[in-house]
């Protein structure tokens, strides 16, 4: 199939496209709007992606991302809660949980979760750091926040399993309906599980 | 009820577009033509999945990627929903315009039941067949047991991945355990509880059309031998080693079995061909009158017969369509215009290598 476009404009539309979200139309839109920026502007762009890899980096300590392999901005902080871990399977969601403003300890990124029918297992995961993290000393709670599914759920024992030795508390989110809802949208299994985790008043 | 149903690209259906009565409707057509397969999209629109034992991809045309169904249907007399299938890499559902995820959530909006020449192996067939009679029963009543099997399942093939690994993390199988065990122990009581009522059921329609004392019975055998999620977790850790030889997991709701007996004799060892197909009938109609118990699930429940009244004697054909009368609506097929005095009221279509045509007679 012959393109419409000049060679360098499709190919800038088709890794566009490759992200998550960006359809066709939307592609061409934004390769379109970039034809008119000025040359400066261009290369910065560039520069800004040849550089993404090397720049930024994940903490050492945390695995959350980083620039040039410093600490985090979370770990350097000194009003966080270090006795304190959240575990997550994806940087991604310390942001998601960091805009709830609730949560001021620190936080450690599994890169992922226990997954048998795809290949991964214990050695894709950062558990021999978060290990290192807690016997270190001055850790008093690590919270599970991981997916409710079925391979979240056995990653969520297989961590209290390899922790068990540091006597570390180990505790797992609430299931339940989303706040601000109407339960009455919400699906059986939420519902069951906000019925089953409810609290007394 | 069904009012309405659009196929694309299902079988040999290219697109099709058919409006039904309420009550009762008759595919007509002769052999290879489509019946069945109009029947299997009715089907796959409430369960998503097909009452033969097929592939989910054999239901594409040949040739096309995806195939879309959506229908029209009338599910508690309130008002009108729009259930829309769309089936290519991925499933896509969708109720009134709006995406739903779980396919427990979606189920619920269309009871069907499917009466087969097929179904005798419910009865002579191996036990994955039962157990998937029973799945399916307990399914369309109990989303929490719908999404507890996909749970267990999901867990079962992990387990067993790791099993066949070279040298498999003892942390990691036992990573899985407790899930399985607190699925099983859910799966397990819903198995009991319902093989009790489909036995008392049984003994009544056997009271009921035969009139006479015929001995029926159903034993549900568990193969863990227990319940409960921590005698589960026991079982589990007694068994690890040897299913680490085995390379499999030896136990759990994978290999239950379901033991149907008539006058005290196993049916599927020693029952005759007459038998098991009566008692695979019997089965299907206990199936629908435990379905039929609340106004709800009777607004909701369409009733599927393919080909299976042809060789019943009059008197079992009059029982028959008195159980299935209860059901909303109905759908017959037939290679050529039923005579009987029960069709006629009945709307009819005639089938034609996947093309369909009403029939005003
Ligand atoms: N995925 C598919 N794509 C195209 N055609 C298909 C597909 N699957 C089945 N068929 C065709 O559909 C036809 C069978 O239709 P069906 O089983 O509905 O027949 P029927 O009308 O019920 O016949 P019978 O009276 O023999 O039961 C066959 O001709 C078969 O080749
Ligand atoms: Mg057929
Ligand atoms: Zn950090």
């Amino acid at each position: 199939m012959s393109s419409k476009y000049p060679e360098p404009l499709k190919e800038l539309v088709d890794f566009l496209k490759s992200l998550p979200g960006i359809g066709l139309k939307n592609a061409e839109r934004l390769a379109f709007s970039m034809l008119k920026w000025p040359q400066d502007k261009l290369e910065a762009f560039g520069d800004s992606v040849k550089n993404l890899k090397s720049s930024v980096t994940s903490c050492p300590e945390c695995g959350n991302l980083s620039s040039e392999g410093v600490l985090c901005s979370i770990c350097v902080s000194a009003s966080r809660d270090r006795s304190v871990i959240c575990v997550i399977e994806e940087s991604l969601q310390i942001y998601t949980i960091e805009s709830g403003g609730l949560f001021k300890g620190v936080y450690h990124v599994l890169g992922g979760k226990l997954s048998p029918l795809s290949g991964r297992g214990a050695e894709s995961l950062t558990t021999d750091l978060l290990h290192r993290r807690v016997s270190f000393g001055g850790v008093n709670e690590v919270i599970l926040a991981l997916s409710p599914d079925v391979e979240g759920q056995a990653t969520s024992v297989y961590i209290s399993e390899i922790l068990k030795d540091t006597n570390v508390k180990v505790s797992v989110l609430a299931r339940g309906l989303p706040a601000g809802s109407d339960i009455s949208y919400a699906d059986s299994a939420t519902i069951a599980a906000a019925i089953s985790g409810r609290k007394s008043l | 009820m069904i009012k309405k149903l659009f196929m694309r690209d299902f079988r040999n259906f290219s697109e099709v577009s058919l409006s039904f009565s309420d009550k009762l409707n008759v595919l007509t057509g002769e052999n290879g033509q489509g019946k069945t397969n109009l029947l299997e999209a009715i089907f796959f629109t409430g369960m998503l999945r097909s009452f033969r034992t097929s592939r989910v991809a054999d239901m594409k045309k040949i040739g096309s990627q995806s195939f879309y169904i959506s229908c029209e249907a009338d599910s508690d007399g309130k008002w009108t929903k729009k259930l829309e299938i769309e089936y290519g890499e991925l499933r896509k559902l969708k109720i009134d315009s709006s995406i739903v995820k779980k396919a427990s959530e979606f189920i619920r909006n269309l009871m069907t039941v499917a009466f087969s020449p097929d179904d005798i192996a419910i009865v002579n067939g191996n036990s994955r067949i039962r157990r998937r009679f029973i799945d399916i029963c307990i399914s369309m009543e109990s989303p929490s047991y719908m999404s507890a099997l996909l749970e267990y399942s999901e867990a079962l093939l992990s387990r067993n991945r790791l099993l066949r690994s070279v040298s498999p993390d003892i942390k990691i199988l036992r990573a899985f355990e407790p899930v399985m065990a607190e699925k099983a122990s859910v799966i397990s009581k819903y198995r009991l509880d319902y093989s009790e009522l489909l036995k008392k059921e049984m003994q009544k329609i056997l009271c009921d059309y035969m009139r006479d004392e015929t001995d029926f019975d159903i034993r549900y055998r568990n193969s863990s031998g227990t319940f409960s999620k921590d005698e589960y977790m026991n079982k589990f850790e007694k068994e690890r080693n040897k299913d680490i030889l085995r390379k499999m997991t030896s136990f759990g709701p994978q290999t239950d079995e379901f033991d149907f007996f008539l006058n005290s004799k196993l049916l599927r060892c020693f029952g005759s061909t007459g038998q098991c197909r009566f008692i695979s009938l019997c089965l299907k109609m206990a199936e629908l009158n435990l379905l039929l118990k609340t106004e709800e699930n009777i607004k909701k429940a369409v009733v599927l017969v393919d080909d299976v009244t042809g060789e019943l004697d009059s008197r079992a054909r009059d029982y028959f369509f008195k159980v299935i009368n209860r059901a909303g609506q109905t759908f017959f097929t037939f290679t050529s215009v039923p005579t009987d005095k029960y069709f006629k009221e009945a709307s009819i279509y005639k089938i034609n290598s996947g093309r369909v045509a009403s029939l005003y007679v």
